[in-house]
């Protein structure tokens, strides 16, 4: 019984990827460049779950982290004509530093402090990226040439402006965050992580070293965020100052907690139901930020759980 | 010795709350800890199990100096400590609490799936493992804690008011449960329920704001004038 759930399981989050890589020939044009954009944004939210959903720790720096990538990424080819896999290569050292760095202070506090301290230091970039405009030239942002995005791989060229390319790769970084959050979520670690978020005093006198397990929970958390963000600049050619606004980690929160925090699939079906949800509104008005804002809070009132979250609770128990 | 403090106090700003304890235990006893309402119990096996660092004083458990050891190293090193208010994972399967707990027992060769069923089975909770822990009845929670415990296979369990809130014949059973562990684990005790610590404990500590005022068997205690005055006031 168990290991046929586990089958189960594992052949329905297969059928997503799977799903989401058949989509690119059936897809209309417009939506084309959308999902290829919201897969990414995915990958993010798959980050931000595993400190918020998993370990139950709230951030609102994550944006920080997002745009560490962007930059890292961005003005390395922008300003040292690195190559794409060199800025993403290093995009991903910083933003292991940058989580390391945050963590290590961050995790001093608990609860409300969290999230101020984790909120300060996001400004504190964001205001960077404002103060050194003669670097990152801003709000007005750097835009890649299109030399500088092809890349070699395999002994074959790749040139990320291509779209079908663009598709491919976020599916493949998404896909890869899937299965890594699937591996984590069934691992030691996952349920460790998951026993601190239900009771971390408990956690802590059963042996566990529940700080360093928050570390490695904001680290992996952190770095997979910057993967995101160098990925983004990498296939949009676009870094500006506003992916380090708040607004960005709120976005990362609110994925997760409408598709389901603390499952694999969650944050992804959120970041698609977010975009669609503000793609259709804005058909209809200009007021359809409100709209999608009602919707939320509808969701929060009667599904506080998050979809895949109530699916999991009245059907799927072996969801992870 | 398996434990033993030496002037061991704590202080919460200007309140005394323990105070120059010196204190020790045997491996295999079962000891209960009494003392009326704020007498500094909890607050004395905190500063055992590293929940709470000492403000003075030391503390050497299996021959080690753990004084200054964070109280995860400790539990690795065999003290399990079950707290006063109910405390598992309320939203984990009965299994998934056990499974948890016996991640860092002392070096058992059992398979985990093994070892929680026989936890299990050990406080006679088996028939619910796949059940949420929020839904156990309370006296079935605590029976889960002592199974958490017992999956650690620890040299020492400490036991917070165990049988607080449990009907007259859960307590009877969770006596004969603590006499089966007492077997090969070393148990500290708090407990109020004093017809509990007349049956199962061979000695006695009393506390009274924060000093131990008496040690000795149960005769012994019900006898010692200041443990009269400690409980009736005077
Ligand atoms: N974290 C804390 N901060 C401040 N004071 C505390 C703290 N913990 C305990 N105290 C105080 O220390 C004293 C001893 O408390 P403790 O909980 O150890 O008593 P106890 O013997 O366990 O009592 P009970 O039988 O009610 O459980 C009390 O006066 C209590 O108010
Ligand atoms: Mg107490």
């Amino acid at each position: 019984m168990k290991t046929h759930r586990k089958l189960v399981s594992l052949y329905l989050h297969a059928a997503v990827i799977l799903g989401l890589f058949l989509a690119q020939f059936f897809l209309p044009d417009y939506l084309y460049l959308a999902v290829t954009r919201v897969m990414i944004l995915s990958v993010f939210a798959i980050a931000y779950n595993i400190l918020f959903g998993y370990t139950g720790l709230l951030s609102l720096g994550h944006a920080m982290f997002f745009s560490v990538g962007l930059y890292t990424a961005g003005l390395t080819v922008y300003h040292l004509e690195w190559s794409a896999a060199e800025a993403f290569v290093s995009s991903i050292g910083v933003g292991l530093i940058f989580s390391i760095l945050l963590g290590a202070v961050a995790l001093r506090t608990s609860g409300v402090a969290f999230m101020i301290v984790t909120l300060m230091f996001s400004q504190v970039f964001y205001l960077g990226t404002l103060y050194f405009t003669t670097y990152t030239r801003g709000d007005e942002g750097l835009v890649l040439s299109e030399g500088a995005r092809q890349f070699t791989f395999l002994f074959a060229s790749f040139d990320l402006s291509d779209p079908s390319v663009r598709y491919v790769v976020a599916w493949l970084l998404l896909s890869l965050s899937i299965i890594f959050c699937y591996v984590i979520a069934r691992s030691r670690l996952g349920r460790a992580l998951v026993a601190i978020r239900e009771n971390e005093t408990r956690t802590q006198m059963l042996g566990y070293n529940t700080f360093m397990l928050k570390l490695v929970a904001v680290i992996i958390s952190g770095t997979l965020s910057s993967i995101s963000g160098a990925a983004y600049v990498l296939l949009f050619a676009y870094a500006g100052s506003s992916f380090a606004t708040i607004q960005y980690s709120i976005d990362a929160l609110l994925y997760t907690l409408l598709g389901g925090a603390g499952t694999v699939l969650g944050p992804v079906l959120g970041a698609f139901l977010m975009f669609f949800m503000i793609d259709i509104t804005s058909e209809y008005t200009s007021a359809y930020l409100l709209i999608a804002g009602i919707i939320l809070v509808f969701l929060v009132m009667y599904f506080p759980r998050g979809i895949l979250g109530e699916v999991r609770h009245r059907w799927l128990q072996w969801l992870p | 010795m398996l434990i033993t403090t030496k002037g061991l106090s704590k202080t919460f700003g200007g309140l005394a709350a323990v105070t120059d304890v010196n204190f020790s235990l045997n491996k295999g006893e079962l000891r209960a800890l009494i003392g009326p309402n704020g007498a500094g119990k909890t607050t004395l096996v905190s500063l055992l199990s590293g929940r709470l660092s000492p403000s003075s004083g030391s503390i050497t458990f299996d021959g080690k100096d753990v004084t200054k050891m964070p109280a995860w190293k400790r539990v690795r090193m065999g003290i399990a400590y079950t707290f006063q208010i109910t405390s598992v994972f309320p939203q984990l399967t009965v299994y998934e609490n056990v499974a948890t707990a016996a991640c860092y027992g002392q070096g058992i060769n059992l398979t985990t799936d093994t070892l929680v069923t026989e936890c299990l089975v050990n406080v006679g909770i088996e028939d619910r493992s796949s059940i949420k822990a929020a839904e156990l009845s309370y006296g079935h929670q605590r029976l889960l804690e002592v199974a958490m415990g017992c999956s650690l296979k620890p040299k020492l369990m400490i036991l917070d008011e165990p049988t607080q809130g449990l009907a007259d014949s859960e307590i009877e059973n969770f006596c004969e449960l603590l006499v089966q562990i007492n077997k090969d684990t070393t148990i500290l005790l708090i407990e109020h329920n004093m017809s509990v610590v007349m049956q199962l404990a061979r000695k006695i500590s009393v506390l009274d704001h924060g000093r131990i005022i008496a040690e000795g068997t149960p005769n012994e205690i019900s006898n010692n004038s200041l443990v009269q005055t400690a409980y009736l006031g005077n």
